[in-house]
């Protein structure tokens, strides 16, 4: 028995075949071929599945997909290009805030909630703010190096604009 | 045949409970379903039908009623967190907000969820039960409230019925001169709590404690209110709540703690930290009653 | 922490050459890849510790819808496969088990579910064999046997000297153990292994840190000529050690064979932390002698560690010996011992984490014996350029003629040099080591519950090895002047396709951006030994930059040709462009040089370097160390240790990438003081199944669990051996942080403490509960 979910992803609307039990993460991920959703824990404890629903961190493996539905959900996919990187992605290359990659996507998108609403955050915020993701590798200081150059790019663009 | 649930999706409350009362034990609320989802997965809780809560919006608004707040019991952890007047009046929630799970759960748990999957270690219950909260229960055959010290009966175990709901959490605002703490002990910035404490201490004109609440949680099948332990305090000049005094408190209540053993750290520790935790919120209660 | 002058691109902080893929979401890691028409696999794991299974039928399963074939011990070769450095040596598929979890069969399925479903529909029959947990109970003679070998490795010894001798020297012997909880690799990054086959050929995609090593892993574990296997490596999550060669990959290969499609099995969180490898539980016990001046005397310790099911290590592989057995007297002996836990192995710094640890902690109870400062007793005792390498002891070096080695070898036997020096005195002074030590014991400050103190100390570890496989690379020029640089290694993070990028580019004499990196494909790749044991950066850099001058020396031959008589002696080359050093004029772009025809042949030149240079046996004349300073706070009421303050520093010679190594030095050093503090893997008494495979119950650190703002610092040291002088980089890190917390925390409130030093444990050595 399935059930038709539109799900708003990326700015795209598709509607997706989905059984009551699949999880946001799983239909992303596993259905919609989006790869940028890393599926780990699957508990809700690593956040590498982390997208933005209506601009809210959300661990994806830990919501029901119908639950999204007529949700704005942004997954990395949709943040910016390999041409045209985010302000807050060339700073994650700038700092080298990563080192194997399977947790960036999560963190990035993370970061980018994190500074909306706060848009100045210290040290101490944001590794408060970014506590719900793991990195195994222990990036953790050029990752809160990263998110303040972020911070930085992101005020002096506004400026700009 | 692959294992799954029906979904359902009631538009109100009232909705919502009768089918509750439909299919019985057969079917679970979900609310964020961060804790469903997992026991669902694991085997460990089984429903042929999924009652989806989301539609229920006006159970997701924290609103300030005549005595205080009425919160919701779908607003979520974060929504505590973002409500504009609620750590002013209530500023215990919001440090347990801040510190409950990580932001990502926060923007999907609810603090109905939390106190109806009733684990020992429920964060939103010490605060709540400090505080002399009170849920709403709805059902088909009307409403009724309770103190939420009485709503947990074990592990895992509430005083709902068949067909009830848990709808809001109410919370009158304390007397001028209270204060309520929240401290929690776990092994890492990010870990379910091992022992957690709340107090909560008012005094009157004379600077007499007039009220207290001690809470232990994740120490006892429920989280656990020491009445005697808070009569150590009662009537007792704010001056004259010492340090020795403190400590009087915080083992009375300890006593009271029956933790169990698990993988995450002994009994004899949840037991010894419980008491701890318990001196230091009333400690703290103390230092911002004498500012 | 400069930059390095001199140099066109080592050195330099050049971004990831994956930085765009990683941040994007782009990289595929070996659970992203997909074929056609690809299956779906499941392991069906043992519930039993030990058991014989005596009967295991899959009819049903069979006979369910859309199952595509199974296989059990009766399809697997009769023969063990091996892993690397005796981490595993077992049947693909066996009718013993020998922890729970152990794999019993697997199953293709046209779908997940399916595959799962037919899980539930295997019937087996288990014989219950007696298990054995305890690793000292394991080493009785009448221990339940957990593998047809018996369960003790032959013991590992290191002697020199005579421990009598040293004992009678000493004017102090202090005398401790220590205990070891096992750590997990906890990997974010899961992992999954897809076989196809095509007639008798077959490709296997997953992320490991040992592409050749399982390549030929496969062929032997089969049966099948190695040039039947291609295996495609991708990048992997966090491994430090997990995803070498494992029986997911003979598996799923075995699986794919049979059931005539291609399939794909992908590990849970569950079963990556309690189901494929784990770091050793490992305890340590011993003595060390002193002087009243500070100078050691003798080591004397034995350590025993359990290697699970399927692990074989005779030692856990410690160069601790080295960095601490300048002394006269020494005897270290390690014992392995097999366990119904599940497999252990290699994990990031080895013994060099644990027993090292406990050598450290040996060094400061002597230093707190004769109130020596930590740092200055260390400054006194640690192993100087020449200094013997104890871990070479034996019948090598006696017989070994110095004489005959070739040109340019350092001595071997001998350490050719080390930065600790200037590591713990420049770290002492950047850290403020002076002003904050208050004396052993004594906390710098106290208020309230809180107490707070500092601690030093350090770490050692190889740089690569020449045991297993031999290091080679490939350097392909392409007719547009970029090249490829082909050189079998793991991408789990440590920034191998950069840096290696970066020392063919400098040898090359070209720009990094026309680079491009190929490690993980064994069609592709001169067989070379993985990214384990500290190799890449050491022993893959040399086999890179030999095979770059290798090409580079072919370009200069061929654009000396081109040039005819008008050609210098002395062409050199730089950013693309062959030139004469002294004559502006003659100069030649290398897209020029491949596009000019040969005219005897009227094609194109073929610039193919290869790694033809003998490398110097590392482990006989190479380490790299590292200190660590560290502020903690203790709370004696609730024994929380927080870490307030850390400086890492670390001499891994010429540092070829300022980011790529602070992230590796941070990185090691927030794993091990994950262990010094949380974690640990619990075993259930009386199955040891793993009581917290996940991150739920496994508590790793997270951002706001380790000081925001740490400082990182580099030794001057120019190897030389290594390319351009470096050396390794990615395991000593994890080395010094248990000990540096260690003794911070016995200065704090006076106790030593079991690893991890959980509250729990510090309110016990407390004696308040």
């Amino acid at each position: 028995m399935t059930i038709g979910v539109n799900l708003r992803v990326n700015g795209v609307d598709q509607v997706v075949e989905i059984a009551p039990h699949d999880t946001l993460g799983q239909v992303l991920n596993g259905r919609l071929d989006l790869n940028g959703v890393r599926i780990s824990c699957e508990e809700g404890e690593c956040g590498a599945c982390t997208v933005l629903v209506d601009g809210e961190p959300v661990d994806s493996c830990m919501m029901l997909a119908v639950q999204a539905g007529e949700r704005d959900i942004l997954t990395i996919e949709g943040l910016g290009t390999p041409d045209n990187l985010h302000p807050i992605q060339q700073a994650f290359v700038d700092e080298h805030a990563f080192q194997c990659g399977f947790c960036t996507p999560g963190f990035v998108l993370s970061a980018k909630a994190l500074l909306e609403a706060t848009p100045h955050p210290d040290a101490a915020e944001i590794a408060a703010g970014l506590s719900g993701h793991i990195c195994r590798c222990g990036t953790y200081p050029n990752i809160i190096r990263a998110v303040q150059l972020a911070a930085q790019e992101l005020e002096q663009e506004a400026g700009d604009g | 045949m692959v294992r799954t649930f029906q979904h359902l999706r009631p538009g109100s409350p009232r909705e919502a409970c009768a089918l509750k009362a439909e299919h019985g034990p057969d079917a679970a609320f979900w609310a964020g379903g961060t804790d469903l989802l997992l026991e669902w997965r694991r085997g460990a809780a089984d429903f042929g039908y999924c009652i989806d809560l989301s539609g229920l919006t006006e159970l997701r608004l924290i609103r300030a009623v005549d005595d205080g707040v009425a919160i919701g019991a779908l607003a979520t952890i974060a929504s505590l967190q973002a409500h504009e007047s609620l750590g002013r009046d209530f500023p215990v929630l919001l440090d347990m907000a801040d510190r409950f799970a990580t932001p990502q759960i926060r923007n999907v748990a609810t603090v109905g969820g939390n106190l109806c999957h009733a684990v020992p270690s429920a964060d939103c219950a010490p605060p709540l039960i400090a505080l002399d909260a009170e849920v709403t229960i709805l059902s088909a055959a009307g409403e009724r409230t309770l103190p939420l010290e009485s709503f947990f009966e074990g592990p895992k175990k509430t005083a709902l019925g068949e067909g009830e709901m848990l709808a809001e959490i109410r919370v009158s605002r304390p007397a001028p001169r209270s204060v309520c703490t929240f401290e929690r002990m776990a092994r890492s910035h990010v870990d379910i709590a091992l022992a957690s404490a709340a107090c909560r201490l008012t005094v009157d004109d004379d600077s007499m404690v007039s009220e207290a609440r001690v809470v232990l949680g994740a120490v006892a099948p429920v989280p656990l209110r020491v009445v005697a332990a808070e009569e150590l305090l009662v009537g007792v000049p704010l001056t004259a709540v010492t340090d020795d005094l403190l400590d009087e408190v915080a083992e009375r209540a300890a006593a009271d703690a029956r933790p169990i053993s698990d993988v995450r750290t002994s009994a004899a520790y949840r037991k010894h930290v419980s008491g701890v935790l318990v001196k230091r919120a009333a400690a703290e209660a103390v230092r911002r009653l004498g500012e | 922490m400069g930059e390095q002058s001199g140099y066109s691109v080592v050195g330099k902080a050049i971004p990831l050459k994956d930085a765009t893929e990683k941040v994007t979401g782009r990289l595929e890691y070996g659970g992203d890849i997909r074929v056609l028409d690809m299956a779906h696999g499941k392991i069906l794991r043992s519930p039993h510790a030990h058991a014989r299974i005596t009967r295991i039928d899959t009819r049903r399963a069979e006979s369910l819808d859309g199952v595509l074939g199974i296989v059990t011990h009766s399809d697997a070769p009769a023969w063990q496969w091996a892993n690397c450095w005796h981490n595993h040596g077992g049947r693909i598929l066996d009718d013993t088990v020998r922890f729970v979890g152990d794999e019993v069969a697997a199953v293709a399925a046209e779908s997940l579910e399916i595959a799962e479903q037919a899980l539930g529909l295997i019937d087996v029959e288990y014989e219950s064999l007696e298990p054995v947990f305890d690793p000292i109970e394991a080493l009785a003679p009448d221990a339940p046997q957990v593998r047809a070998e018996g369960n003790a490795r032959p013991p590992t010894e290191i002697v020199w000297g005579d421990i009598d001798e040293g004992a009678a020297m000493a004017d102090v012997v202090v005398e401790s153990s220590m205990s070891f909880d096992s750590q997990a690799y906890a990997p974010i990054g899961r992992n999954a292994c897809t076989a196809q086959w095509q007639g008798d050929r077959v490709t296997v995609w997953t992320s490991t840190q040992t592409p050749s090593e399982m390549r030929d892993a496969t062929a032997r574990g089969l049966g099948i000529p190695i040039s039947n296997v291609r295996l495609i490596s991708q990048p992997c999550g966090s491994s430090f050690g997990l995803w070498w060669i494992g029986s997911l990959q003979l598996i799923t290969t075995l699986l794919a064979r049979k059931a005539g499609r291609a399939v794909r099995i992908g590990l849970t969180q569950e079963e990556c932390f309690g189901a494929v490898k784990r770091r050793h539980l490992e305890q340590s016990t011993g003595r060390l002698g002193v002087t009243r001046d500070g100078s050691v005397t003798f080591i004397d310790l034995e350590h025993v560690h359990d290697n699970g099911g399927y692990g074989l290590k005779p030692d856990v592989g410690f160069l601790t010996v080295d960095l601490w057995g300048s002394g006269p007297h020494g005897r270290f002996i390690d014992r392995g011992v097999s366990t119904n836990l599940v497999t252990a192995g290699c994990m990031r710094g080895v013994g060099d984490v644990t027993l090292g640890a406990f050598v450290e902690r040996l060094l400061d109870m002597a230093a707190a014996e004769i109130d020596m400062d930590p740092l200055e007793f260390r400054l006194k005792n640690h192993i100087r350029a020449g200094g013997p390498l104890r871990t070479m002891e034996g019948e090598e070096l006696d017989h070994l003629d110095q004489s005959t080695l070739p040109d340019g070898w350092p001595e071997l036997g001998k350490l050719a040099g080390e930065a600790l020096q200037d590591c713990l005195v420049r770290g002492a002074e950047a850290f403020g080591w002076a002003g904050k030590w208050a004396g052993w014991g004594k906390p710098s400050a106290v208020a309230g519950p809180k107490r707070r103190a500092v601690g030093v100390a350090t770490g050692v570890h190889s740089c690569g090895t020449e045991d297993e496989y031999p290091v080679s690379a490939l350097v392909r020029v392409h007719s547009d002047g970029g090249a490829t640089l082909y050189v079998s290694m793991g991408r789990q993070g440590q920034g191998s396709e950069t840096t290696q990028a970066q020392i063919a580019a400098e040898a090359l004499g070209v720009s990094v951006d026309r680079i491009r990196v190929e490690a993980g494909d064994t069609d592709a790749c001169p067989p070379s030994h993985g990214s384990i044991a500290s190799n890449t950066s050491y022993r893959t850099g040399f086999a890179t930059w030999d095979a770059a001058m290798d090409a580079r020396r072919q370009i200069l031959d061929t654009a000396t040709l081109q040039l005819g008589s008008a050609a210098p002696d002395d062409l050199d080359m730089r950013d693309g462009v062959a030139f004469s050093p002294r004559d502006s004029t003659v100069s030649l772009p290398l897209e020029q040089i491949m596009a000019t025809y040969r005219p005897e042949s009227m094609t194109p030149p073929v610039i193919v370097g290869r790694t033809t240079t003998p490398m110097p046996p590392s482990l006989m004349h190479a380490r790299y160390f590292a200190a660590h300073f560290v502020e903690v706070e203790v709370d004696v009421d609730t024994g929380e240790i927080r870490l307030l303050d850390y400086l890492a520093t670390q001499d891994s010679g010429t540092v070829l990438n300022p980011k790529v190594l602070e992230n590796q030095v941070i990185g090691g050093a927030i794993l091990g003081a994950g262990f010094a503090l949380t974690e640990r893997l619990a075993f259930e008494p009386g199955t040891g199944r793993v009581l917290n495979p996940g991150f739920l119950d496994y508590k790793v650190m997270r951002a706001p669990d380790f000081p925001l703002d740490p400082g990182v610092l580099f030794g001057n040291y120019h190897d030389p051996v290594g390319p351009f002088g470096a050396k390794s980089a990615g395991e000593a890190p994890t080395t010094a942080p248990i000990p540096a917390i260690s003794q911070a925390v016995f200065n704090a409130i006076g106790v030593w403490l079991d690893i991890p030093m959980t509250p729990e444990r510090v309110l016990v050595a407390l004696g308040k509960i």
